[in-house]
């Protein structure tokens, strides 16, 4: 393998990357305030990737716009989600929760394919012109965007769990919710909030990968599949550790591509997954501790 | 009424049922609902009883239907060592990967298994030679046993039946056991299952292998009778669709899970004008049974008996 291949395949597996630490970064947002995993993060990608290709095609909005309606709009949907049916459950456990998700998941998946068919749609990239070519690799525009924008909503986030008050409230709820509650803090506003930061967050993956990928309606699952291994390559709780994990999926992702058939991509990046999970169940970096979501309903 | 009452009832009800049928259409319903049956009840017993989820079924589903359909197309077997095969390996499989896979909990398991059923569905899609790739295999002998010949749909009709009720049959005795009982204390606490005495990791390995064959079972009948296997019935979406049947149904009860296998044949029938959308419509009787009755179908059958039962006590 020569160094510009190696370049070449450095840079692809960091734009992967840095799509599966958002979507993974989605995950962390809800599963920090409520324990629950949410099925349908990877919908909320594909719904943003959709709806700026219908907002920029059809309904013919300047790219920025359609990019903030987008994002907007899967952020609404984010709280809808949590008003019309998580805030509601009153008996049942995570599990419970999670299932709920997955039927979200299903009725999203489904709507998009009754809306707008099987087929994959597409948008230009926010900036246009040829691609870079650096000691022989390509780099895409595009890619440029991805990266830069993941790193940066990474940061952001981290600083917000760390520093920002709304986002330790956010991190009491998940630890304890009853003693969140009794320190006075509102538990079903942060949870909302949880749920619209991560439509939003799901939904900004989208925009920025379709350029690059086009978006299908079917393509959910296995994002969110990625996603949750990038959260648990790293363990589960912590943001860092979602992009470490994220980054590590997306460059063996890249190097499998680069030696085997490209329709055994996801099964070697799968493969990894419960291979990791088989070694260390609770992430390479050490989660935090699993407890209420261990159970079945 | 006690249990075996209503089943009794049932089966008679099954056997006299042909009398009314009129159409094949009819019939093959019937059969694809005795063949989710199946499937659902082993998701029952692993996610339901033992308390592991399992999004991956449709893995062992198609291992189970490219087993009866290579065995028979490939190599010449006859149909009865396909669909012996369809349960042995899925089983031995389950049981090979379960004892690590099932020392995950919870989502892990939840993501594990159902990054295993993408991987099964990506080999009968990659393994050209064996599986067909897309195109599949068609022209899968039906199953014959001694002068029996299971391809008209009435004959179906009675095998997957008599298959569909034995099954139910046996589960219902097997979670009454005191095997039965260790599953369902390892799903309320693993820890007070091993001060027990119970064996978590290996009887948690053993009911994914349960699992496993029963869909394999299933799919061998499925293969077997329709003629033809391709990766399209095995992906993540019919993995889904089982948990979220049994979700509707009622996670923890065998009936429950009876009432989702039957909805999950049913309901695109129902709504097939509107051709895909049948996903809208059991992706939102999750959501609405979940919110309001976590227990599914068979928790609001409970709660009908048991206000029932209040009324009688108060006019008796």
């Amino acid at each position: 393998m020569t160094s510009a291949e190696i370049l070449q395949l450095l840079i692809t597996g960091l734009t992967v990357g840095s799509i599966y630490a958002l979507v993974g970064l989605g995950f962390n947002l809800i599963f920090n305030a409520t324990d629950v995993i949410n099925f349908a993060q990877g919908e909320f990608v594909v719904l943003g990737g959709i709806l700026t290709a219908i907002a920029v095609g059809t309904a013919g909005l300047p790219l920025w716009l359609a990019v903030i309606v987008a994002i907007v709009l899967v952020g609404a949907l984010g709280a809808l989600i949590d008003f019309a049916a998580i805030s509601r459950v009153r008996r049942g456990s995570v599990m419970t929760l999670a299932m709920i998700t997955l039927g979200l998941a299903v009725i999203v998946k489904t709507s998009l394919l009754l809306w707008v068919g099987p087929d994959p749609l597409y948008f230009d990239p926010f900036t246009p012109g040829p691609p870079i070519r650096i000691f022989g690799a390509v780099l895409q525009l595009q890619a440029i965007w991805v990266i830069g924008i993941g790193v940066l909503v990474m940061v952001a986030l981290k600083f917000f769990f760390s520093h920002s008050r709304v986002g330790r409230e956010m991190l009491a709820c998940a630890i304890d919710r009853e003693a969140a509650q009794l320190m006075g803090i509102n538990v079903g506003a942060t949870v909302r909030l949880s749920f619209i930061l991560s439509g939003a967050l799901g939904g900004l993956a989208g925009v920025l990968i379709t350029p690059l990928t086009n978006a299908t309606y079917d393509q959910g699952f296995t994002l969110a599949l990625k996603g949750f291994a990038a959260c648990a390559l790293g363990g589960f709780g912590r943001a860092s550790s979602a992009i470490v994990g994220g980054f590590a999926l997306g460059l063996i992702e890249a190097a499998s591509v680069a030696v085997l058939p490209s329709g055994l991509k996801d099964s070697v990046a799968l493969s990894v997954l419960i291979l990791a999970l088989m070694i260390r169940p609770s992430g390479l970096l050490g989660g935090r501790e699993e407890r209420r979501h261990t159970q079945a309903m | 009424m006690r249990q075996i009452h209503v089943l009794l009832a049932l089966i008679l009800a099954w056997l006299l049922a042909p009398l009314l049928i009129e159409t094949g259409g009819t019939f093959n319903l019937f059969i694809f609902a005795f063949i989710n049956l199946i499937l659902v009840l082993g998701l029952s017993l692993l996610f339901g009883y033992a308390g592991q989820i399992s999004l991956g079924q449709a893995g062992f589903y198609g291992i189970g239907a490219y087993m009866a359909a290579v065995l028979t197309v490939r190599t010449g077997l006859p149909p009865v060592l396909g669909l012996v095969a369809a349960i042995i390996v899925p089983a031995a499989l389950g049981y090979i990967i379960g004892r690590p896979v099932l020392r995950l909990r919870g989502y892990y398991l939840a993501m594990v298994t159902a990054a295993l059923g993408l991987i099964l569905h990506t080999i009968f899609v990659e393994w050209v030679d064996v599986t067909g790739g897309y195109s599949g295999i068609t022209g899968i002998p039906a199953l014959t046993i001694g002068t029996l010949t299971a391809r008209s749909p009435v004959t179906m009709y009675y095998l997957s039946g008599a298959v569909g009720f034995t099954v139910m049959l046996l589960a219902l005795r097997l979670v009454d056991t005191a095997y039965g009982r260790a599953m369902r204390t390892m799903r309320e606490s693993e820890m007070a299952a091993r001060s027990c005495g119970i064996p978590t990791a290996r009887l948690k390995a053993e009911v994914f292998a349960l699992s496993a064959g029963l869909s394999g079972l299933a799919g061998a009948l499925y293969a077997q009778y329709v003629g033809f296997v391709s990766p399209e019935s095995f992906t993540i979406d019919t993995s889904i669709n089982l948990l979220l049947a049994l979700a509707v149904g009622g996670v923890g009860s065998l009936w429950g899970a009876a009432f989702g296998a039957f909805l999950l044949t049913f309901l695109p029938e129902w709504v097939h004008e509107l051709q895909n959308a049948y996903g809208l419509v059991l992706g939102a009787m999750v959501v609405v049974m979940l919110t309001l009755e976590p227990r599914g179908l068979w928790g609001i059958v409970l709660r009908l008996r048991d206000a029932f039962a209040r009324r009688q006590a108060t006019t008796a």
